[in-house]
């Protein structure tokens, strides 16, 4: 009876789980030193509708923006991305070189081979939890 | 076929493949393009350094920040696992990481920053007049975004990097799309070159 009591406040408390979204290999990348850190993940949308990722959320971090590493003509520009969209059965891959989580202000040292906790935020206002793992720097 | 006469036709058609790419390398070629080394900046331990004092290495020149972390930690790991593919011969060999953000990048930053990427990686960083001259000299460019709430800014920078060999002439440009591979071919052809 506690156990359905708890579970039942549980579910009341936490925001509605994003169905169909699955994300795999999500890491980081430890910098040492306070500098901003990168976040990379393949998100697949299983629904049947289309899936739009808004934003993310680390409590170990200041703020975490969504980036797009862009090269033309010679130059890099990293540029604020809104929303990314995948069609129902797609993938969509933050990699390097490419989109990436910028995550700004660690709160404490990274260390690597470590977990960190980051929640993906969709459009329908639904989220996903996801563990990314630290790598090391020389992790490609 | 006389053996002797295909044995000629090979010789020849490896002589036209070497030929073919514009001599050995596998990177962009840019010998005679663009300026030998020069610069007159401040090294991560508090130096002053001028190209002299790389004099005798193979070094690439890279133009970033620290605040930057997907594409120049992707660059820099790219370099080291480069040079690590080289084994000692990478000894011969410098990475100059420039900041194009000397505001924000202070020595220790930077020096933190570089070395984490391996032995071989030295930041510097220059007054925004040095800045400026380097700039123009590899007619590189740099530009910054407006600051947000927090005070954070984006950085545009030149994705190339630079590489001259031990007498501080500029020889080959790594781009984005180059291959760890194709760079330690390269390096390891430049390092040969300097102690053959």
């Amino acid at each position: 009876m506690r156990g359905i009591l708890c579970a039942a406040l549980f579910a009341f408390a936490l925001p509605a789980l994003a169905g169909g979204a699955a994300v795999a290999d999500a890491w980081l990348r430890y910098i040492p030193g306070g500098t901003p850190a990168a976040g990379y993940f393949t998100l697949s949308n299983q629904s049947d509708k289309s899936l739009s990722l808004v934003g993310a959320e680390c409590a170990d971090f200041g703020m975490v923006m969504m980036h797009r590493t862009l090269e033309r003509g010679g130059i890099f520009t990293m540029r604020p991305v809104h929303e990314v969209t995948v069609a129902p059965g797609k993938t969509f891959s933050f990699a390097p070189g490419g989109y990436h989580l910028m995550l700004m202000r660690p709160k404490h040292p990274l260390r690597p081979g470590g977990r960190l906790p980051i929640t993906l935020r969709f459009a329908d206002g639904s989220s996903l939890p996801v563990e990314f793992v630290v790598k090391s720097l020389q992790a490609r | 076929m006389s053996r002797l006469r295909r044995a000629w036709l090979v010789a020849l058609a490896l002589l036209l493949a070497s030929c073919g790419g514009g001599g050995p390398w596998q990177l962009k070629d840019i010998k005679g393009v663009v300026p030998d080394l020069a610069f007159n900046l401040t090294d991560d331990s508090g130096r002053r350094v001028s190209a002299a004092d790389y004099r005798g290495r193979t070094v690439l020149l890279f133009f970033g920040y620290t605040n930057c972390p997907d594409v120049c930690p992707t660059t820099l790991v790219k370099l080291a696992a480069a040079l690590k593919d080289l084994g000692p011969a990478a000894h011969g060999a410098q990475v100059l990481f420039v900041t194009v953000d000397p505001k924000r990048d202070t020595l220790e930053a930077l020096h933190r920053y570089a070395r984490a990427f391996g032995s071989h990686v030295t930041g510097l960083r220059g007054s925004a007049a040095e800045l400026r001259e380097l700039a123009k000299r590899y007619r590189i460019s740099y530009s910054y975004g407006t600051p947000d709430a927090s005070g954070n800014y984006d950085v545009t920078h030149s994705s190339a990097v630079f590489v001259f060999d031990a007498e501080g002439n500029a020889r080959l440009l790594v781009m984005p799309d180059s291959g760890e591979k194709a760079i330690a071919h390269d390096l390891k052809l430049l390092l040969g070159a300097r102690q053959g």
